[in-house]
């Protein structure tokens, strides 16, 4: 019996993917007043899977605008692993789907990278400082280089793509750490391959799992803030047996609870001191009400590498895991991805007679679970990611961490800006999109049109007359608002992310709620 | 958490010490004063930054090399239970074993994947004295490793000759050759060469601004080795 093959129950149980991530700004960051310039963003897609990726910015002085490269390449990574999950269903075979990676998705990312970063610069080119900053014969590029790790988990595929350092280790039900990326020998714990470079597409690292026949209770992404902090060595093996034994006696909002903790132990002085990102993908049968036990369905040596033939599951199978609701989740220090991102457009409409059977089942559960919640002391600190067609609370955690979630057929994120520090710099992230705010200024960019504009906030009210598929940001008291309802293309699935970053050191605002609540009326374009 | 505790990155700093015989008298005992200076400076660095914890070898080369401090030490353990370093009598200067000796380890399955680059400090009074190809063949395994071609790399000349072109290859390009003209200099040398090693060694540093401010040399911006970038 293999400890570590897919258990039977889990395979029939219904439940979904859960995600999870954390950031902290490295003591040393903090001690020479560089940003937190690591990113992170993951979000469920509908029930059947979630995407979630991670990025280092460089450290040195040369990518002066790096903090902003990754956030812009969690941004388009996401995006375009959703769009990947639109394509997965054709595939039959991991070596076909590595072949998409490879040809379509990592061209995606890293093409868009790029236009992404001139755009950004046509809107905000360099200062005479940052000018000075940058070394002979560097492209601009070079001033926003940052590492990328994606996971795409998808039914039984699970898809990953690395370029540069970094750590991404999957948790197998019995313990064992499972390293599907292959190594890079270039990388020398020193120096790191960056999306900056030319032809980055060449310098990624791809990997797909079938997860039928090999089974994982979680996927941890990881900065190498995390691993250079690690006094074990190697590491991962000591961290997926810890993990797997973790997870069978925990809930989400325990593990919610210390993902940031973990984070901050990292970036902490007496670990590696250096900005630390984590964001953990929970398997259907990775969350606590697991049992711990399994039962070996699969041949004992089954691990699959990234160039391993594989299996493929019959289509009954999968539907075998499908949902019965959403995962309630409280949004506390960690963020805590939105649940139930939308499929993309054809497969809504292939799936629409499964939802309403789902959405029959979810209906009564809402109504069972929402009227636990209420009664619970502790639902004024959980995030109401919980049901349908409610508004999104964020909380604004510690520095630039900040929890958002939202679900539904639209979200709104309100962000209470009245009690923040003068001068604090607000960036509203979501789902292709971010709303920056430095003072009574107010930008923002859409990601897949490319579009940016600039105003001030006594035009701000002219945001809400947008119409289509542009996000929406509206001021309600001291409040900024941002439902993303409309947001381009997926009208049901967009997601929002708070993000605060500092001039200085960051505020500590922690345990602070958001308030909920449809401030833009209705939740719809006006 | 899961996967035990968390350290500091180690910083692995390497002396290679000339013990040949023409170092006999006040040169080593000025070499080992100097040394000794050395470690309130890095004892000091270590306590401020956030990033390393400092782990030093001593190699003591001659005709062959030894290791003076065989282990990596950290450097508060060091200063606790110095041992003088001592000359060999009749000994060469024979620098391409010396290198092969650190090159062993600094390999990959010797050096912690998340050290941070390594440094390693060459003092010397004089040309090497190795048989031909000697010299280059050592430098060339000391550059093969990975480690070892990103590790940071000052020289100390002891003595205006030997501020030679061997040491010239042996340096990175961003530090250049420090030249004691006298006994009495070997101490500043050797203290300015440590307070480069552990500034010039921090994550994200400008290591050609610190060069210029530290070892008073013209740098150009970026034509050193990068920390943390693009290959």
């Amino acid at each position: 019996m293999d400890a570590d093959a897919p258990p039977q129950e889990a395979q029939d149980r219904s439940a979904t993917w859960c995600a999870l991530m954390a950031t902290e700004r490295g003591a040393a960051h903090v001690a020479v007043g560089l940003p937190n310039q690591d990113a992170a963003a993951a979000y469920p897609m509908e029930q059947y899977g979630a995407v979630a990726a991670v990025a280092d910015g460089h450290g040195h002085h040369r990518h002066f605008r790096s903090a902003r490269g990754s956030r812009l390449a969690v941004a388009v990574a996401c995006q375009a692993a959703a769009e990947l999950t639109e394509r997965l269903d054709r595939f039959e075979a991991a070596g076909q789907i590595k072949d998409e990676a490879r040809q379509v998705l990592v061209p995606a990312i890293a093409g868009r990278w790029r236009t992404a970063v001139s755009q950004d610069l046509a809107a905000e080119p360099f200062t005479p400082e940052e000018e000075a900053l940058r070394a002979v014969g560097d492209e601009p590029v070079i001033a926003y280089g940052s590492t990328l790790l994606l996971a795409v988990a998808w039914r039984h595929w699970l898809v990953l793509a690395q370029i540069g350092d970094g750590d991404i280790v999957g948790v197998r039900p019995g313990g064992s750490a499972l390293l599907p990326v292959p190594g890079d020998p270039a990388l020398d714990g020193r120096q790191t391959t960056s999306l900056c470079e030319p032809r980055a597409e060449n310098a990624f690292r791809i990997a797909v799992v079938d997860l039928s026949r090999t089974a994982l209770l979680a996927v941890m992404l990881a900065t190498d803030g995390y691993g250079n902090a690690q006094l074990a060595d190697p590491w991962a093996e000591r961290f997926s047996k810890d993990l797997a034994e973790l997870l069978p006696e925990h809930d989400l909002a325990w593990l919610a609870d210390q993902l940031p903790l973990w984070a901050g132990r990292c970036a902490s002085s007496e670990g590696s001191a250096d900005d630390t990102t984590i964001a953990l993908l929970l398997a259907p049968a990775g969350t606590g009400s697991r049992p711990a036990t399994e039962k070996s369905t699969v041949p004992a040596d089954d691990t699959l590498r990234s160039d391993s033939p594989t299996a493929t599951l019959p289509a009954d199978s999968l539907t075998a895991t499908l949902p019965a609701s959403p995962t309630a989740a409280p949004a506390r220090d960690a963020t805590i991805a939105p649940p139930a991102l939308a499929p993309p457009g054809g497969r809504r409409r292939r799936r629409r007679a499964a939802g309403f059977a789902v959405a029959a089942l979810v209906a009564v559960a809402a109504v069972v679970g929402v009227a636990i919640w209420l009664l619970s002391p502790a639902a004024a600190v959980r995030a109401s990611c919980t049901a349908a067609k409610s508004p999104a609370n964020g909380t604004i955690v510690r520095g630039n961490v900040i929890t958002a979630c939202a679900t539904g057929t639209h979200r709104q994120v309100t962000v209470p800006t009245s009690g923040l520090p003068k001068g604090e710099k607000i960036e509203v992230q979501g789902d292709g999109f971010v709303f920056v705010l430095v003072g009574s200024k107010l930008s923002w960019k859409l990601y897949w049109t490319l579009a940016s504009q600039t105003t001030t906030a006594a035009r701000w009210p002219a945001l809400t007359s947008v119409t289509g598929s542009t996000p929406r940001l509206c001021r309600a008291g001291g409040d900024v608002v941002v439902d993303a309802a409309a947001s381009a293309g997926k009208p049901a699935g967009s997601w929002a992310q708070l993000r605060v970053n500092p001039a200085k050191d960051p505020p500590v605002v922690a345990g602070r709620q958001n308030r909920a609540g449809p401030l833009c009326p209705g939740g719809v374009a006006r | 958490m899961p996967g035990g505790g968390v350290a500091r990155r180690p910083l692995h700093f390497i002396v290679m010490a000339d013990c040949s015989g023409s170092m006999k008298g006040e040169k080593m005992q000025a070499l080992n004063y100097a040394l000794k200076s050395m470690l309130p400076h890095l004892i000091a660095w270590e306590r401020d930054q956030l990033q390393a914890q400092l782990l030093i070898r001593i190699l003591a080369f001659a005709t062959v090399p030894r290791w003076h401090v065989a282990d990596p030490t950290p450097v508060t353990d060091l200063s606790g239970r110095w041992r003088d370093v001592e000359y060999v009598h009749h000994g060469l200067t024979n620098m391409g074993p010396a290198f092969r000796t650190v090159a062993e380890v600094l390999g990959p399955d010797r050096l912690e994947r998340r050290a941070l680059r390594p440094a390693i400090l060459l003092v010397t009074d004089g040309l090497p004295t190795d048989p031909p190809g000697g010299f280059e063949l050592g430098l060339a395994t000391l550059m093969g490793s990975a480690a070892g071609r990103s590790s940071l790399r000052l020289a100390v000349a002891i003595g205006r000759d030997a501020n030679s072109e061997p040491l010239n290859r042996f340096r990175t390009s961003d530090a250049p050759v420090l030249v004691a003209d006298s006994i009495d200099d070997i101490v500043d040398r050797l203290v300015t060469a440590s307070i480069a090693v552990s500034r010039m060694s921090e994550v994200g540093a400008d290591r050609g601004a610190l060069a210029q401010q530290l070892l008073r040399v013209e740098s150009d911006r970026g034509a050193g080795i990068l920390d943390d970038t693009i290959l």
